[in-house]
């Protein structure tokens, strides 16, 4: 069984509370732990403090702002609370699917998606025992050392962004929303993630994400999130795919006004698809627009040796998913 | 006293018939084809069940003694060096620190990623580990090959310099011979031969060649290795272990520290599963119980060791992989040579074969030969996993099969109804067929290949044989029925978690005629006198004929004490259903009865003899009852995407007499999912540059979840062997050998083109069906 280092606990009521225990050297945020913890034994952390959001009140809820045309999601309700909610399952089916398929129900019970959201990127050369690393020669970029061992000779971390909500919340145009010392920040969750494996965010060390906001549909939408992982349950994604067609009219046969495809499990970024013009006008159940995306999406994303599974692999079937996604959403009408 | 001759009518349904047993005089009449059992052959749910489901059993990781302290091990973080010096002075005085230990020393040899190094105790398990940080070694790494066929290349470095002997545990498949010599790393096991396979393969007029490649293993039990060791005094100790042998353990910790045997008392109460690895009191690559016995000597203190994840992966054993070079000859129809030559690698152990399946299954080929090699490489030790080279052997050898039948134009059912000599599985194999819908399900995927659907449907069945290796003389159990009506059977087993305490239960309450609740039976402890180690699935043919003699001996005690209080012969007593005896007119109660008893207890202590029948017919080349099985599986393949889904595994099992179905269906359960999660998902993945496993972990190292797990139908086809007094023989192994065989014939029954590789993942599927190109080997 592997231990955890000591580390003092504090638990703040406030927000204000949070920001302030945070300006702790090395302090870091806890709320479900289910990312924190495993990794803090597996050494790849070693905070001095933990900063509880668990007596915070104000995280905790969603709210439909009609008037502001918004959802706004605390940063602290649990992955089950959204997978089960009425109003996300009615507005955004995409996401209420990808908080449901993350990891166990004991896991999705404790997780919660300001965690998902920051959840650290992952690399089958990192998330192992300190012991394990040490042997690499000690480690890589992202833990103890100063190469890569995914791209041999390169300089960058490539660990990857496993989160299942992050890609469906950039598809569905979601702005996240942080507090820290220099006051409230909202900025589009697309460009919250940098190139970086080993700070793959633009959050500083004394922000909290307090709240994702989602802007309500205007009109008639479709979405849909493709997660492959080797077993049925409990596994990080390997295949991650998010998709959402606004359409014209509420009928699959509609033609399509807007459509966003962000991938995940690529690098420490999550990609948006481009060059999805032409699919615009087209038609939701016309076979070439599935074929066109799922083209699209073959072309633009390489996956890496980070993970579990063959690149090669994972590369093909992502053309296969992300053109599957699209006959569910067809077939369900 | 003479040995009595016994009449008992033995086999299996349609098939029994009248056998003349010779018995010691002191053995119970076996239960036969006509006994009449009330409790034993009753669905009795574990009489622990309660106790694990609600956490209150305690394992040996929960065991907690005042003033113990938490061993961790530094390890070797290379796969081949040699130790210039070590200096463990700073990881003294450390916070907590009681106790450091040089495991290795300054010149010896490392030869994987894992070995003992050097080890520390200390008050907490962290303070424990964060002093081995402080321990300086100078390593000069050495040449290393971790993967087989590199290792087999005339310019491979060494693994060992030495011939290496073979390492033996009860888990290992009695009665093979010893090997040959090496050749680089590789080292020839005993050949087996029958026929001219050579002239045979000339004479076919088909033959199919291919090869065919299992993965590594890991045993991945759900509680690790681990010993918590108690001085008493300095010429005995207690020994707490995580063990599937108490027995062994104890014998290996007193030659350890030379002490009597009797001295150690060693404790086992509850197991969390062992599939192997776990005999002794050291790991196969770690020397567990010297490390925590000579901490706790040096500190003065209790010491526990329990691996992690990481080191079990590494240390403690693994199921070797396998290279089979398969050639099957083809005649008018019938198969007439069998060829396969193994290579496999149990890293730097031995035992890299491939089973009996090549070579005993289908014994009507008259031609047959299989040659297995041992390569070494620099990877933690293999050991015996729960039938030991047999799942390896039956994947090569029955889907070369099915595609042999295909070039022949047979059903593969019929090919191997036709070669199969033992006349209860190929009774399982019909059957079984039968209750599958094989012959439906085999026209069901040919329409779906000649449709060219996307997703496609398949079903394949394998066989499985073993031995029922239950041991004589080994186990002695005692039976004690006490004042107040209680009766307490005792011996020393283990319970690997099979169930084997309830059996026990039954076994008394069968010959008492009283109740489950009257029964108290005490095991998992040395103290409880000699029994068997869980290997070769010989727990309960070798423990519960043991008990049964013991209770049968205290029965004719407590008859004679009736006979006394009744005033009757002896002869006369009758017991009727609640144990209760009558006689001459009178009656007398059990609990009356029991009052009676001069002094504590009516005490009785009995072993098992050696196996006397193997009805209906004999492992090969022994006088042990050949236990037989098949199992038939249905597969669904994604053709796009290459996922397989196991849906549905119909295993077909006997086991001797069915003591409990409830247990026994457990077991096959277990041996099918273990099974199907080796076909489909299990994989130790070394990185070859750097020596070390990528995925020593449950998140990257895929065990097959709840939800991945197939419809399992279980069918008992029960069998009087006359094996020994209750007829119970093994199930443990034979239930997981046929699994992953019948997987890979149902996926090439549903593409058309097989997979020759395990564990069968998407892209090996997509490669086969050429969507995608294929790796260089």
């Amino acid at each position: 069984m592997l231990r955890m280092p000591r580390f003092s606990v504090q638990t703040p009521r406030t927000i204000d509370e949070v920001v302030q225990a945070l300006r702790t050297p090395g302090a870091r945020l806890v709320a479900g732990g289910t990312d924190l913890l495993p990794n803090i034994k597996h050494r790849l952390e070693q905070p001095p403090v933990l900063v509880s959001l668990s007596r915070v009140r104000e995280l905790g809820d969603v709210v439909v702002d009609e008037a502001a045309g918004v959802m706004r999601i605390g940063a602290r309700v649990t992955l089950t609370a959204i997978s089960e909610h009425a109003q996300v399952r009615e507005r955004f089916p995409s996401l209420a699917r990808a908080a449901g398929v993350v990891a166990s129900p004991l896991i999705r019970n404790m997780g919660t998606l300001g965690g998902n959201v920051n959840l650290d990127t992952r690399c089958r050369y990192v998330n192992q025992t300190a012991f394990w690393r040490e042997a690499l020669g000690g480690g890589c970029i992202k833990s103890e050392g100063s190469v890569c061992h995914v791209v041999p000779g390169g300089r960058n971390c490539v660990a990857a962004m496993s989160s299942d909500c992050v890609p469906v919340l950039i598809s569905l145009g979601a702005s996240i929303v942080l507090v820290g010392s220099q006051g409230r920040r909202e900025l589009p969750l697309e460009d919250y993630y940098l190139a970086d494996g080993v700070r793959h965010t633009t959050r500083l060390d004394d922000e909290l994400t307090t709240e994702l906001v989602v802007p309500l549909p205007r009109g008639p939408r479709r979405s849909h999130y493709a997660k492959w992982t080797v077993r049925g349950s409990i596994d990080f994604p390997l295949v991650s795919v998010a998709l959402r067609f606004d359409l014209e009219q509420d009928h699959v046969s509609a033609p399509v006004s807007e459509a966003h495809v962000v991938v995940g499990v690529l690098g420490s970024k999550p990609r948006r698809v481009t060059r999805l013009d032409d699919v615009v006008g087209k038609a939701l159940d016309d076979p070439s627009l599935a074929t066109a995306v799922a083209e699209r999406v073959h072309q633009q994303c390489k996956p890496l040796e980070n993970v579990p599974y063959e690149a090669p692999y994972r590369r093909t079937m992502l053309r296969v998913h992300a053109r599957r996604a699209i006959e569910v959403m067809v077939a369900a009408g | 006293m003479a040995d009595r001759k016994q009449t008992l009518r033995l086999g299996f349904e349609g098939h029994l018939r009248k056998v003349d047993v010779t018995l010691p005089a002191t053995e119970a009449t076996p239960w036969d084809a006509d006994s009449k059992l009330e409790i034993v052959g009753t669905e009795v749910p574990r009489l622990d069940g309660h106790l694990k489901v609600s956490g209150r059993a305690k394992y040996t990781f929960d065991v907690a003694l005042p003033g113990m302290l938490w061993a961790a091990v530094l390890r070797s973080p290379h796969p081949a060096a040699r130790i210039e010096s070590i200096d463990v002075s700073k990881a003294e005085g450390q916070p907590g620190v009681k106790a450091v230990l040089a495991v290795a020393k300054p010149g010896d040899t490392l030869r994987f990623a894992g070995q003992d190094v050097a080890a520390v105790a200390a008050e907490r398990p962290e303070q424990a580990r964060d002093a081995l940080a402080l321990i300086e070694v100078r390593y000069t790494p050495l040449p290393f090959v971790v993967d087989t066929e590199g290792a087999m290349r005339d310019k491979a470095p060494r693994v060992h310099e030495a011939p290496i002997t073979e390492r033996r545990t009860e888990g290992d498949e009695p009665g093979k011979a010893k090997a040959g010599g090496m050749q680089g790393n590789v080292r020839a096991l005993p050949p087996n031969e029958r026929g001219n396979v050579d002239k045979a393969l000339r004479e076919s007029d088909v033959v199919h060649e291919a090869t065919y490649v299992t993965q590594v293993q890991t045993h991945s039990a759900l509680e690790t290795h681990g010993v918590l060791v108690r001085w008493d005094g300095d010429q005995s100790m207690t020994v707490w272990a995580s063990t599937q042998g108490i027995f062994s353990v104890r014998d290996e910790m007193a030659e350890v520290f030379g002490l009597a045997p009797s001295k150690v008392r060693v404790i086992t109460e509850y197991l969390g599963g062992g599939f192997g690895a776990k005999f002794g009191a050291s790991a196969p690559g770690s020397r567990l119980g010297f490390i925590a016995g000579e901490l706790s000597r040096l500190a003065r203190a209790p010491v526990k060791l329990m691996c992690d994840r990481h080191e079990e992966h590494v240390c403690t054993g693994n199921r070797p992989d396998s290279r089979q070079a398969v050639a099957l000859g083809g005649r008018r129809g019938k198969l007439h040579a069998i060829d396969v030559v193994a290579h496999g690698t149990a890293g730097i152990g031995t035992g890299a074969g491939v089973g009996r399946n090549a070579f005993s299954l289908y014994t009507r080929c008259p031609n047959a030969r299989v040659r297995a090699h041992d390569v070494f490489t620099n990877g933690g030790p293999g050991t015996a996993m729960r039938a030991p080279g047999h799942p390896q052997g039956a994947f090569a050898l029955e889907l070369a099969l099915d595609e042999l039948a295909a070039k022949m134009g047979v059903d593969p059912l019929k090919l191997r109804l036709d070669h199969d000599e033992h006349p209860l599985r190929s009774m399982q194999l019909r059957q079984g067929a039968e209750r599958f819908g094989w012959d439906e399900l085999r026209k069901r995927s040919a329409q779906l290949r000649s449709r060219n659907t996307r997703v496609r449907k398949g079903v394949g069945v394998a066989s499985s044989l073993w031995g029922d290796f239950g041991r004589a003389n080994a186990a002695v159990a005692t039976c004690s029925v006490l004042r107040d009506g209680t009766i307490e059977l005792k011996n020393g087993v283990q319970d690997i978690g099979g169930g084997i305490p309830t059996v026990i239960a039954q076994v008394g309450a069968e010959v008492f005629a009283r109740p489950l609740s009257t029964i108290r039976v005490r095991y998992g402890d040395s103290d409880y006198g000699p029994s068997v180690g869980s290997g070769g699935s010989t727990t309960t043919s070798s423990v519960t004929p043991a008990v049964r003699n013991a209770c049968e001996q205290a029965r004719v005690a407590l008859q004679e004490l009736a006979a006394k209080q009744l005033k009757v012969p002896a002869g006369e007593v009758r017991w009727d259903g609640d144990g209760t005896a009558h006689g001459g007119g009178g009656s007398i109660t059990f609990g009356q009865l029991c009052k009676k008893i001069d002094g504590e207890a009516i005490v009785a202590t009995a072993t098992r003899p050696a196996t006397y029948g193997h009805e209906p017919m004999a492992f090969p080349g022994s006088k042990f009852y050949q236990i037989a099985g098949a199992q038939f599986a249905e597969v669904e393949v994604d053709t796009w995407t290459g996922v397989v889904r196991a849906t549905r595994v119909l295993a077909v099992h006997d086991c001797g007499r069915v003591m409990n179905p409830l247990t026994l269906r457990s077991q096959i359960n277990g041996g099918v999912i273990q099974g199907t999660s080796y076909a489909l998902m299990e994989e130790r993945v070394l990185d070859g540059d750097l020596g070390r496993m990528l995925n020593p972990n449950l998140e990257s190292y895929k065990i097959l979840g709840a939800r991945d797990v197939p419809e399992i139908e279980v069918m008992l086809t029960e069998v009087h062997t006359g094996a020994n007094n209750t007829g119970a023989v093994g199930i443990g192994e034979p239930a997981t050998v046929p699994t992953a065989a019948a997987i890979a014939c149902a996926v090439y029954d549903a593409l058309g083109v097989p997979v020759r590789s395990l564990p069968i993942t998407p892209a090996k599927v997509l490669e086969a069906l050429g969507m995608i190109p294929g790796r260089p080997a």
